[in-house]
């Protein structure tokens, strides 16, 4: 199985946000406001908890959807993390 | 704001939002509430100002289906369920209340904002439903907190008594001495006492399970309610009429489900005071048209995300903003659907008036129905639906705002909306919100993780199906018309609106999902048609799926699925 490290999950979201939710005019950071500029609608929710479950292989619980965890990458990577660490 | 909200504040986050006075600010507020007074109630007869219809009628304004007989504007904004006042006046004491809230609200210190806003909440009630109904309905909201938030053991005794004290107003009938009043009052207050002590919070805290299940049962209340009564009237024909405080607090529970979701997540404190527990559903923003609306504010969670997440007098500049759009659809809600209707006539295409039961019932009386009739009236019935709530729904959200939350529109230019999707998050946002906490993400997460669509389809299913038909139109309908069983089976008719409108959702989530879309709606290039040929075919079939959900007495699921079709061109007869 892959290992993940924290810069590569960050690395693979960043991939991931900027392929699937395309916003040519907004720079991605670690502390980008991912609710305001990528997950805009529950769909886009959706997809990224899809993404973060097959890619990752963990299982996401319905109070993870939350603005505290989704807030930016660097909070979406550590939760990534510790869920992996579990 | 987005879509998963505000992240948790801190006290410091709001204390920096809560910014020096802006007097601009507050005669803004104070300015647009005596606008509101000057339009909607008697105010200016007393102050013998000219009246709004013959100052219009001075500056030339076409006055027809704006005013009333008595020369102000008729509203859509009233008190529901009382007749203690005139419309009129129990508007004015409505605005009254609101600058109340908001001076208490802006000028008190962070501690004291929120139970401001329960105690202008509690004397408005009080003027405008009497103090049995106020009680009766704080009763009710009390012991749901009981529930909830088992208390301190210091606190035990004195809030176990509390709710005694509060049934023994709501119900007990008065005694005719003060002596007898204080000896009932303390019977009630003592045997509520003894009955929360002694079995309820002992049997919670030593079974969990117990306690699981009493607090499902005092949160779906008002559905279990609604529906014994149904039956009870099938079986026995004895129609149960509710007191109005109990009807008023079910009208709460869409959003008491909201609570409990947070309450499960662990997404808010196992400790909340009495006043943040009252003040997420007891506030001047509940008093007009208190049935509209009914999830605008949702549970604690966004509340609590939301209050002085920004700076003060930007929220009430929001709400004042709001507050002007909801002006617009209140004064001219009439004008703007009698004109469509007129508009489309004189083209000769026959509207009924902008309402579906009235084109059903003419079709199943046996008059032709055309296609572009079916077309436009299912779409004029959804725009004068929208602007007779858009004003009400309006002024609520500018009252939350005013007061400090950050409260999103419940209709958010639905009309840009270019698949369904997005149609569902611009239209009734905080309904959809319901939805979609308690019912699409439970199911989402729990089932089918291995099978995308039908974890799509499942997920979705369980919201727009059964949720929007349980727990949404068939308990409002109760409310509405009563506990009937032929309520009941009446909203048990309109099963194909909801099927269909799950196929279109779920049809879309699953295309969007899999054909990325590579360009952003309304971008002004070559595609530009294709949004607006997108957003006509979304609002259509949104609205032509309401012939099912709108069916007039008579008409039978045959004459619904025919009018449908003829909608698409198809003519069975």
């Amino acid at each position: 199985m892959e290992k993940f490290d924290k810069e590569k999950i960050t690395s693979d979201l960043k991939h991931f946000f900027q392929t699937e939710f395309p916003a040519p005019d907004v720079e991605l950071t670690e502390t980008s406001d991912l609710p305001s500029l990528f997950i805009i609608d529950s769909l886009r929710v959706l997809t990224t908890v899809l993404h973060l479950e097959q890619h990752f292989g963990i299982s996401l619980v319905e109070s993870d959807v939350s603005a505290e965890i989704f807030q930016n990458l660097d909070s979406l990577s550590n939760f990534v993390l510790t869920k992996l660490q579990a | 704001m987005s879509f998963l909200g505000n992240s948790p504040l801190t006290p410091e986050q709001q204390q920096e939002n809560d910014t020096p006075v802006k007097w601009n600010v507050i005669l803004a507020v104070l300015g647009t509430l005596l606008v509101y007074a000057y339009l909607f109630t008697h105010i200016a007869d007393w102050a013998n100002l000219p009246l709004p219809q013959d100052l219009a009628e001075k500056i030339g304004i076409e006055t027809e289906d704006i005013f009333d007989s008595d020369h102000n504007v008729d509203s859509e904004m009233f008190i529901s369920s009382t007749d203690e006042f005139s419309n009129d006046d129990e508007r004015l004491i409505l605005f009254a209340i609101v600058a109340v809230a908001f001076l208490c609200s802006y000028f008190l210190p962070m501690r004291f904002k929120k139970a401001s806003l329960f105690i202008s909440f509690l004397i408005g009630m009080g003027v405008l439903y009497g103090l049995r109904t106020t009680t009766c309905l704080l009763l009710a909201h009390w012991l749901v907190y009981l529930v909830l938030h088992i208390p301190k053991a210091a606190q035990k005794f004195a809030f176990g008594f509390l709710a005694g004290v509060l049934a023994c107003i709501a119900f007990a009938e008065p005694g005719d001495s003060w002596f007898k009043n204080a000896s009932l009052i303390s019977a009630w207050g003592m045997a509520f006492c003894l009955f929360f002590n002694l079995l309820i919070w002992p049997v919670m805290l030593r079974f969990a399970v117990c306690a699981k299940v009493l607090r499902t049962l005092v949160i779906q209340s008002a559905l279990i309610t609604v529906f014994i009564g149904a039956i009870w009237e099938g079986f026995q024909g004895e129609v149960w009429t509710l007191p109005l405080g109990v009807l008023l607090f079910f009208w709460h529970w869409e959003r008491l489900m909201m609570y409990h979701v947070d309450y499960k997540s662990g997404r808010m404190p196992k400790e909340v005071s009495p006043i943040s527990y009252l003040s997420v559903f007891l506030t001047p923003a509940s008093l007009p048209n208190w049935k509209w609306g009914v999830t605008l504010g949702q549970g604690y969670t966004y509340l609590e995300n939301n209050f002085y997440c920004v700076d003060k007098n930007r929220l009430a500049i929001e709400g004042l903003k709001i507050w002007g759009i909801a002006l617009l659809y209140l004064v001219f809600n009439d004008v703007i659907r009698y004109g469509l209707v007129n508009l489309f006539q004189s083209y000769g295409i026959e509207v009924y008036n902008a309402r579906i039961t009235k084109m059903v019932s003419h079709y199943v009386s046996g008059d032709e129905v055309t296609t572009s009739s079916v077309l436009a009236t299912t779409v004029l019935d959804q725009i004068r639906w929208m602007m007779l709530w858009g004003g009400s729904v309006h002024f609520k959200t500018g009252i939350w705002r005013v007061c400090g939350y950050q409260m999103d529109p419940y209709f958010n230019k639905p009309w840009m909306s270019t698949n369904l999707v997005t149609f569902w998050v611009r239209f009734t946002f905080h309904y959809r919100e319901f939805l979609v906490r308690c019912f699409y993400y439970p199911t989402f997460f729990k089932y089918f993780k291995n099978n995308f669509v039908l974890r799509i389809t499942l997920a979705t299913f369980a919201a727009v199906t059964i949720g929007n038909l349980v727990w949404g139109h068939m308990t409002e309908g109760m409310f509405y018309h009563g506990m009937y069983y032929s309520n009941f089976a009446e909203v048990l008719k309109t099963w194909p609106y909801f099927i269909l409108l799950t196929l279109g959702i779920t049809v879309t989530e699953l295309y969007l999902f899999w054909r990325k879309p590579k360009r952003k709606p309304w971008t002004l290039d070559r595609y530009w048609a294709t949004d607006f040929f997108a957003m006509y075919c979304t609002i259509q079939f949104y609205c032509i799926i309401h012939v099912f959900a709108k069916p007039s007495s008579g008409a039978t699921l045959t004459d619904c699925a025919k009018l449908f079709l003829i909608g698409f061109g198809i003519h069975l007869d």
